[in-house]
């Protein structure tokens, strides 16, 4: 595991806390003049980030997770916050019909995007499709049960999820600091600025290669989903890494990433999570929802 | 597909507040902190003392807390009479009965196995201004004695939170009604004469200055006043009469002044160690009216083994001078002037504290700890002792053993 460090510093406006997790380069934007201040909220952040990942990981074999998708048909431990994001979960899952699902990450075992020139046979995938559904997973009040062969991977929203929970954590504390958190992109900042003016955040520009658009954030969080570089290019046919739980294959059309501005950093993942399961028409359901919204097309 | 439903965000909204809680705050739960601590002092009382308190923070930032103690003594404790190389007999502070002392012994009076319980409520919230102001009733109960308090007070900061401000003041009124009444204080116990029912009233304010002085170390300073006024002596406890040879003649009632005036000042030093341990120091100065002066040095520090075991080993030191009323006994020619006492605790004395917790804590956050701590107390009189007083036991010399177990989780 990589050292666990936070470092601190100092910006024009404050201070900036920076550490890695989650696989990803996470910042913190403080506006305090405070030294002692900024480290306590950076390390707050930090340490809430680090706690989820220590829980909800699949890479960290000690991870409730990884324990969980180890049980084989076991019942296991549930607590109360991890009830909590399985019950928001189901609703996802309703709404999107079942195309949201958390134990769809097993199609990866052949679905690589590692830069492979071949595509699974449908023979590899059919076998996985038993091992898919969200519904089939059993829950009571703390207990939860995978069936044999099941996986879960919460990946698609444990950041996004993280970076709400650090916040609130820091306003629990009643550090009221503008701060903005950056975990990986997914960001979320806790209202505007120290000079009451919205703090400015670069999105990629989906029309310009490698150029950024600036968008002014007074409140709530952005979160992208997709991966641009991830999709397998087979026969003249390009097959992105976004995949139908149902059928196995990759959704058709399907954007090659979209960026979303919602009052939650979660909202704001979930809503560009469920924009690129619409394949093709991504944009015109991000335009009925009435975001703020970016997406960059296959 | 469903999704086409144009309230989708405040559908997501009201769905994700499960897992984020309303408005984006943490989810409000109930902090429990409980307790059950057993103390024995060697050959006298024994208390066992469940405490349990709740807190809970609310979204809009209030912080409420109920706590409650239950108290249960047996045992003996001296009634302040000094030990014989004869045995002594005491009536009873009901007037029924009496108990004797072998030769050699402190005089205990064992005739009280109480339960006192206390109940404390306290509520502490933000202004819009960024203050916060807290609120507190606390009230007790035993068999003789009735207590109730009211307090108040106000956090400030400063300085981007690196200086915090804070003050409060109380106000504690007791009412005291002795088995078999008050007694007349100075009085000979032959007498029995005796009065109903004393109240007491207990006026207190204090401030507090914490400053962090760098990323991991803080300084905390408070000052306090008190002043009670009404009824301050034991009903239960005598002063010894004492001839050429150190025997008992006589026994008097003890009496204590009516008014007590104490100040303190309290001063702490914690830091946060660069490998995630913690040094704690503190130092406390207390001066009454009454003449006694007291100092307290205690240090803690906090060895985190790993995320699951922390070991906090302490040690404390307590040295006190006597009140100017406190006498260890009177002579056959007794001269003495309003007041008087020998109940040890107002002797002079020294007391040090040696002790550790071990604390586990699970991956759901909840924590159990065991408390272990050794107190050793000894007179520091200087008087000489007369005739057969030199080889007896003091009843300022004290021994007692703490042990606590803790539960602290969450619901």
């Amino acid at each position: 595991m990589l050292k666990r460090e936070l470092c601190l510093s100092q910006t024009e406006t404050g201070y900036r806390a920076s550490f890695f997790a989650m696989a990803s380069d996470c910042e913190v934007l403080i506006e305090s003049d405070s030294w002692a201040v900024a480290s306590q909220i950076g390390g707050l952040v930090a340490e809430e980030v680090w706690r989820l990942q220590d829980k909800y990981s699949r890479y960290q074999p000690e991870s409730w997770l990884s324990q969980l998708n180890q049980s084989s048909g076991q019942w296991c431990s549930l607590d109360s916050e991890t009830a909590g994001l399985f019950d928001f979960i189901d609703q996802i899952y309703d709404l999107s019909n079942g195309l949201f699902d958390p134990t769809s990450g097993i199609l990866r075992r052949v679905w690589l995007f590692d830069g492979q020139h071949s595509i699974p046979d449908q023979s590899e995938v059919e076998p996985l499709l038993s091992s898919i559904g969200w519904r089939e997973v059993k829950r009571t009040a703390d207990k939860i049960k995978l069936p044999k062969g099941f996986e879960l991977d919460l990946g698609g929203l444990v950041k996004e999820w993280a970076a709400d929970k650090a916040l609130a954590m820091l306003q629990a504390a009643s550090l009221n600091e503008p701060v903005l958190i950056n975990l990986g992109g997914d960001l979320r900042v806790s209202g505007p600025r120290k000079n009451q003016q919205p703090w400015s955040v670069g999105v990629r520009d989906p029309q310009k290669e490698s150029s950024t658009v600036q968008v002014a954030l007074s409140q709530g969080g952005i979160a992208t989903s997709g991966d641009e570089h991830r999709f397998i290019e087979y026969q003249g046919k390009r097959y992105g890494h976004l995949l139908n739980p149902k059928t196995g294959w990759p959704i058709p059309d399907a954007p090659r990433s979209a960026t979303v501005a919602a009052p939650t950093c979660l909202l704001s993942g979930v809503l560009s999570s469920l924009a690129l399961l619409k394949g093709g028409e991504a944009t015109s359901f991000l335009e009925r929802q009435n975001v703020l919204h970016w997406v960059q097309n296959a | 597909m469903q999704l086409t439903k144009s309230n989708l965000i405040s559908q997501l909204t009201i769905a994700s507040m499960t897992c984020l809680g309303a408005s984006g705050a943490v989810q409000a739960e109930w902090e429990v902190d409980s307790a059950m601590l057993i103390y024995d002092e060697q050959d006298r009382v024994s208390a066992v003392e469940p405490a349990i308190s709740l807190k809970k923070t609310q979204e809009d930032g209030s912080v409420i807390g109920v706590k409650v103690v239950v108290d249960a003594l047996t045992g003996a404790s001296p009634n302040g009479a000094t030990a014989s190389d004869q045995p002594q007999t005491f009536t009873r502070p009901s007037g029924k009965g009496s108990y004797t002392t072998p030769a050699g012994e402190i005089p205990l009076d064992d005739t009280f196995k109480d339960t006192r319980a206390q109940v404390s409520a306290s509520y502490d919230a933000p202004l819009a201004s960024g203050e916060r102001y807290n609120l507190g009733l606390s009230v007790s109960s035993e068999y003789d004695f009735t207590s109730l308090s009211l307090n108040g007070g106000m956090t400030h900061y400063f300085n981007q939170k690196n200086t915090t401000l804070n003050w409060g003041v109380s106000l504690t009124q007791d009412m005291i009604r002795p088995v078999g009444g008050a007694p007349i204080g100075s009085s000979d116990i032959s007498l029995q004469r005796k009065d109903g029912d004393e109240q007491r009233t207990t006026a207190e304010a204090r401030v507090g200055i914490s400053q962090v002085l760098d990323k991991r170390s803080l300084i905390q300073a408070s000052v306090g006043l008190a002043s009670s006024s009404g009824y301050h002596t034991d009903p239960y406890k005598f002063v010894s009469q004492l001839d050429d040879n150190g025997r008992p003649v006589a026994y008097f009632y003890e009496n204590r002044p009516d008014n007590r005036l104490k100040t303190y000042l309290h001063t702490n030093y914690r830091r946060h160690l660069s490998w995630g341990d913690t040094f704690d120091a503190s130092y406390r100065l207390t001066s009454d009216d009454w003449g006694i002066t007291s100092h307290t040095v205690e240090t803690k520090y906090r060895w985190n083994w790993n995320e699951k075991f922390s070991l906090t080993p302490k040690v404390r030191y307590y040295q006190q001078t006597a009140a100017d009323f406190y006498q260890h006994h009177l002579d056959e020619s007794p001269e003495f002037g309003d007041h008087l006492s020998s109940d040890s605790r107002l002797s002079e004395l020294s007391a040090f504290t040696v002790g550790a917790k071990l604390a586990y804590r699970t991956e759901s956050g909840s924590e159990f700890s065991l408390r272990l701590e050794q107190y050793e107390q000894s007179s520091d009189d200087k008087h000489a002792l007369l005739g057969v007083q030199e080889s007896l036991p003091q009843s300022s010399d004290l021994s007692a053993t703490i042990v606590q177990f803790g539960y602290k989780f969450t619901f």
